[in-house]
């Protein structure tokens, strides 16, 4: 698939409307193949944050930088040697590189940890980056503010809620079964969305709302 | 220049939990690599998705909740017509059913074909003879039952001399044709 086509969706829901222009992506591989240093960095820049992005998402902050440059030398000595068969498909070779690099880094992290269990014979072991404790108690606030959010909806919407985010049914089955309109069960979603961004601003600014307590008492949602 | 689309809220939401088919999740990738706004609307899509699957899950719907759920599937409109369906074929079969093994009682008449019956006394000799035997059926086997069905003696014809004790009690005289249906059934007493 061209990067520039639309993702296919089922749904019809909006988008940001400033949907941004691309580069023209065989061009850009052309100059870098012709040896254009500026080519090589505007790929760069185009790239840079996303791969950084990816690679922070999937495998934590360690020794990120040192990833994102091997993804990028990779990408380069590819499109140097003139290995992009189809030069418009750069997006999709990009994601194919930053894609194995997190599967290698997972790879040797998990043999690095046998390594050591069985050499050091210890309980030592190489712990998942998200469970850093500021991430624990950041997602504990977030829990906890969308126990607000859900203590302010009805039995039905915190019903039709759980059948979406725990019970994994899709918005076709639960409207059919719901009795909904798409527009209703997207609505429904928007504002509970919406609500727990406004406790999330108000948690982060300080203001008037109390987490760990019970939401009844403290907040009162409209 | 070409313009980049820019992935949906579903869409976003799907990924961030997982559930994002496996050809819209490649392309919504090959997106965020390049597009910082859908970066930024994926972590939120991602906090808020996942917070609230969390809070649900330590605060789960009233059970009653739950239950009704059961049954929702019923109110689907295939599933309606499915079950008239059923409704129906269910009654053809109950209806044939009861043709077939319920059918209403018979009535039934019935005359007493004998009433006071021939009396012998206690003997070791017994002369029988039917006189109202059939013409058809011949040759006949004549059987003497005592009265619980237990046999005392066998021969044939429709008159017989029978040498054996008889002690005093009921018994029956039975009549079958030769292809051994009964046609008659006669009873005498042997009392003092």
């Amino acid at each position: 698939m061209s990067p520039h086509e639309a993702l296919p969706s089922a749904v019809s829901e909006p988008a940001p409307s400033d949907n941004a222009s691309s580069p023209d992506w065989a061009a850009l591989v052309h100059r870098i193949h012709g040896g254009d240093t500026d080519a090589l960095e505007e790929l760069y820049l185009v790239f840079g944050k996303g791969i950084r992005y990816f690679l922070l998402r999937n495998l934590g902050p360690a020794d990120l930088d040192d990833k994102v440059h091997d993804c990028f030398l990779i990408v380069a000595q590819a499109i140097r040697n003139g290995d992009l068969r189809e030069p418009e498909r750069l997006m999709g070779y990009v994601r194919t590189v930053v894609k194995r690099q997190v599967a290698a880094s997972i790879d040797i992290a998990v043999h690095q940890r046998r390594s050591r269990v069985e050499f050091e014979d210890s309980l030592f072991s190489i712990s998942d980056w998200r469970d850093n404790p500021e991430r624990e108690i950041e997602g504990r606030q977030r829990i906890e503010i969308a126990r607000k959010v859900l203590n302010g909806v009805s039995r039905r919407d915190r019903d039709i809620l759980n059948r979406f985010y725990v019970l994994e049914q899709t918005q076709e089955q639960i409207c059919a079964e719901m009795d909904l309109t798409y527009n209703q069960f997207r609505l429904l979603k928007s504002r509970a969305k919406a609500r727990f961004g406004e406790l999330g601003r108000r948690v982060a600014t300080g203001l008037g709302v109390e987490l760990g307590k019970n939401p009844k008492k403290t907040e009162k949602l409209s | 220049m070409d313009t980049i689309l820019h992935g949906t809220d579903g869409q976003l939401e799907l990924y961030a939990l997982g559930r994002l088919g496996e050809s819209e999740a490649a392309s919504l990738e090959g997106h965020l690599l390049v597009c910082d706004i859908c970066r930024q609307r994926l972590d939120e899509a991602e906090a808020f998705s996942v917070s609230i699957r969390e809070a649900l899950r330590m605060d789960p719907p009233p059970a009653e909740a739950l239950r009704r759920d059961w049954f929702a599937w019923l109110r689907q409109p295939r599933f309606a017509m499915a079950a008239a369906l059923a409704v129906i074929v269910i009654g053809a079969v109950v209806f044939s059913y009861n043709r077939i093994s319920f059918a209403p009682p018979a009535s039934l008449q019935l005359t007493a074909l004998r009433g006071e019956m021939a009396t012998a006394p206690p003997t070791g000799e017994i002369d029988l003879t039917l006189t109202d035997a059939p013409s058809d059926g011949k040759p006949f086997r004549l059987e003497v039952v005592d009265s619980s069905g237990g046999p005392i003696w066998s021969g044939t014809g429709t008159e017989a001399r029978i040498h054996r004790r008889f002690a005093q009690g009921v018994y029956f005289v039975r009549l079958y044709s030769a292809r051994a249906e009964l046609l008659r059934e006669y009873g005498f007493v042997v009392k003092k």
